[in-house]
């Protein structure tokens, strides 16, 4: 009798976008769910959506009203949501009241009623909306309560139709609740209002028959009803092991010599730097090289308008107009100040999928804190790890400029301790020399790439970056105030010896020595050298840093 | 009640004077008022409830009164009440109060859900009613 196959359950798409993706492909057919959540966290609007989505003449759908919104300003406010067809009202969705019937009547002629009004439409959707002023009003016993769900579930799906409850229920309600335990499918709605912003949620708590995405997915309605921004799992590199060594050069022929021939493909690099620094530059060009090479980018702004933006590229040189034109390339501005890392995720995608973009900039680090909604900047740097590892995981250069503070003490990459996520730094300074500002660009790291340790003098000219020959004969440049030669001649350092001189000479010159490598390079016997580093130490000249089972020294 | 369709109003007074006659006695003219109303308290009820369809028809006849003052001020009792204050008005105001009630309410509705959805579900219950114009998302601002 058997030959093994086994029932293939129809997903019905929720007409909501990024939802189908979420539940696992769409709403079984048949299933009886539950929408539940909060006062106002979109419940009724979901359940339009989905039913626009779905119903037709010869598969129509049965709206229950029950004492909650007025059926009246319902379809008033809901037909203001661009999914509602107004040709589809009284044709293929059916809107009824039942709330005489559940306010003068118990459970089971509720359940008739529901019942003879299943009967006629032979509805392929059904909603009831609020189901929980029907328990409400009733006000049941828990047996009763449970006989009552489980004969509505038996009722609608004997009659092949695939229906929704929507009802206020909140997270401590969601236990021991007969609801609960009898609907296929739970699709549970919250909104998180923090500071000034409201950031809206949807789990699905259980989907019978098919795999969701777990977790809190965010949610947004505007006048298309709701769309679902699906946690994206970020793409580890793992998925970069079987890239090839392509690099993208940035145009900028001194940096690409620098860079070892451009950023190689699915690296995220920051570009650090003070205002003014000439950080958009960069990214503008890199951009435009790689329009012009055949490789598509986006922009990501979060901080200045798209005509702004377009304006200042077209000061500095760059007719990003013309590329947008083209298709080369596109720009999202994103400043909704209650943002989210997955929507950030989403729009990045769409338009970097759009155009099959190879180059990305996010303009920049700080504007997208500042979008975030307050809840998902308090873990920025996990934001902005799934925003870098989604984008890099496809194969993406991703280009993150952060401004940085110009202080010439230290030396700072990024005000988020961020730097970690970035395979590579390139680093623009201000320097003073002989009295003039100038600037310099250095690139300070590359993960598992050679580079140049130089730093270079460079221009902000009318046709762009231009990097000039590494800066010589100067120490201490990073630093902002560098002096001529070693730093050591001209330096005064009182109360050094000559023997001190020398072990501080060779501390500079070394890359973090250890003590026998001193030994050899100043040729100085043991008792002799650690006493010139204890002094040095002492003196802060030099610093000692244990590195593994090695001490090492630095300068200070 | 200055910018209801003309048309709806028309097609009311129409249908009134077809049952009742132009000049029909109040309780004519007033069951004439009924037959119109039962489809659509019935239609209407089962999308807004009995309670629902009643307070639209208490501000419908709120309404009408600015155009008619002899109607009474609050019959009360939904639709039952209504007829019963018609079948009470001297003869020459009924027809004008029965139409301006009914053409109030098509505009009333109209006013919450646009022309086009009230006159897609007034037509469940009045396959005939004509088009309806722009003035009729304007109720209750006379």
């Amino acid at each position: 009798m058997s030959n093994g196959e086994k029932v293939t359950i129809r997903k019905l798409p929720t007409g909501v976008p990024g939802l189908d993706e979420v539940l696992g492909g769409g709403i079984p057919e048949y299933s009886f769910n539950l929408i539940a959540g909060g006062p106002g966290s979109g419940k009724t609007t979901l359940a339009h959506q989905i039913l626009f989505a779905n119903a037709t003449v010869e598969r129509p759908a049965l709206y229950f009203t029950v004492l909650g919104e007025p059926t009246l300003k319902m379809l008033r406010y809901q037909q203001q949501f661009r999914f509602f067809d107004l040709e589809k009202v009284g044709r293929c969705i059916h809107l009824l009241n039942l709330s005489q019937v559940v306010l003068e009547q118990d459970l089971s002629q509720v359940l008739a009623s529901i019942a003879r009004d299943v009967d006629a439409a032979n509805p392929a959707f059904v909603v009831v909306d609020s189901f929980r002023t029907v328990t409400r009003a009733a006000r049941p016993g828990e047996m009763e309560l449970q006989s009552f769900v489980q004969r509505l579930a038996l009722l609608l799906t004997s009659w092949q139709a695939t229906s929704f409850l929507v009802g206020e229920y909140v997270e401590s309600e969601m236990r021991d609740n007969p609801v609960l335990t009898v609907a296929d499918g739970i699709l549970f709605l919250t909104q998180a209002v923090e500071r000034n912003s409201i950031v809206r949620k949807l789990q699905v708590v259980k989907m019978r028959g098919q795999a969701p995405v777990p977790g809190l997915h965010v949610f947004r309605i505007t006048d298309d009803g709701l769309q679902v921004f699906p946690r994206l799992h970020v793409r580890l590199p793992a998925v970069r092991e079987a890239k090839e060594d392509q690099r993208l050069p940035t145009g900028i022929p001194g940096l690409d010599e620098m860079l070892g021939g451009g950023i190689p493909q699915g690296d995220a690099v920051l570009v650090a730097g003070p205002s003014g620094a000439g950080k958009s530059l960069l990214t503008t060009q890199f951009i435009a090289e790689g329009a012009s090479r055949g490789e598509p980018g986006v922009i990501a702004i979060f901080e200045e308008q798209i005509g702004d933006y377009l304006a200042n590229a077209r000061t500095l040189g760059f007719d990003l107009d013309a590329m947008i034109r083209s298709g080369d390339v596109r720009i999202v501005y994103l400043r909704p100040l209650d943002l989210s890392v997955d929507e950030t995720l989403y729009e990045l995608q769409e338009r970097a999928a759009a155009v099959s973009a190879k180059r990305v900039v996010v303009d920049s680090v700080a504007g997208f804190e500042m979008a975030l909604a307050p809840t998902f900047r308090e873990d920025f740097r996990e934001s902005l790890y799934r925003l870098v590892g989604a984008l890099t995981g496809g194969g993406m250069a991703v280009l993150l400029p952060t401004e940085v503070t110009e202080s010439f003490l230290d030396l700072r990459f990024s005000p988020h301790l961020v730097s970690f996520l970035a395979d590579d730094i390139i680093l623009l300074r201000y320097v003073e020399i002989e009295g003039r500002l100038r600037r310099v660009i250095a690139v300070v790291k590359m993960r598992g790439s050679r580079h140049s340790h130089e730093i270079r003098e460079f221009e902000i000219t009318g046709s762009g970056l231009v990097v000039g020959e590494p800066l010589r004969g100067y120490r201490g440049i990073l630093s902002g105030m560098p002096v001529p030669g070693d730093g050591l001649t001209q330096a005064p350092f009182p109360g050094l010896t000559d023997r001190e001189m020398l072990v501080l000479r060779a501390v500079t010159d070394a890359e973090e020595p250890t003590v026998p490598e001193l030994a050899r390079l100043t040729a100085l016997r043991r008792p002799a050298l650690t006493l010139a580093l204890d002094r040095l130490v002492a003196l802060s000249y030099a610093v000692r840093v244990k590195e593994g089972d090695h001490l090492v020294y630095r300068r200070a | 009640m200055g910018e209801s369709p003309q048309a709806v109003r028309a097609w009311v007074r129409e249908k009134l004077i077809r049952e009742a006659g132009e000049n029909g006695p109040p309780a004519t003219m007033a069951a004439a008022a009924e037959h119109i109303l039962r489809p659509l308290s019935a239609h209407l009820a089962r999308l807004v409830g009995d309670a629902g369809f009643e307070a639209l028809l208490a501000r419908a006849v709120a309404l009408a009164r600015r155009e008619v003052p002899a109607l009474c001020a609050d019959p009360g009792g939904g639709q039952e009440g209504l007829v019963q204050c018609l079948r009470e008005m001297e003869g020459e105001h009924v027809c004008g109060s029965a139409t301006a009630v009914v053409t109030a309410l098509v505009d009333l509705l109209a006013s919450f859900v646009g022309v086009d959805l009230a006159t897609s579900l007034l037509r469940e219950a009045w396959p005939d009613l004509p088009e309806m114009g722009d003035g009729a998302e304007r109720a209750g601002d006379t």
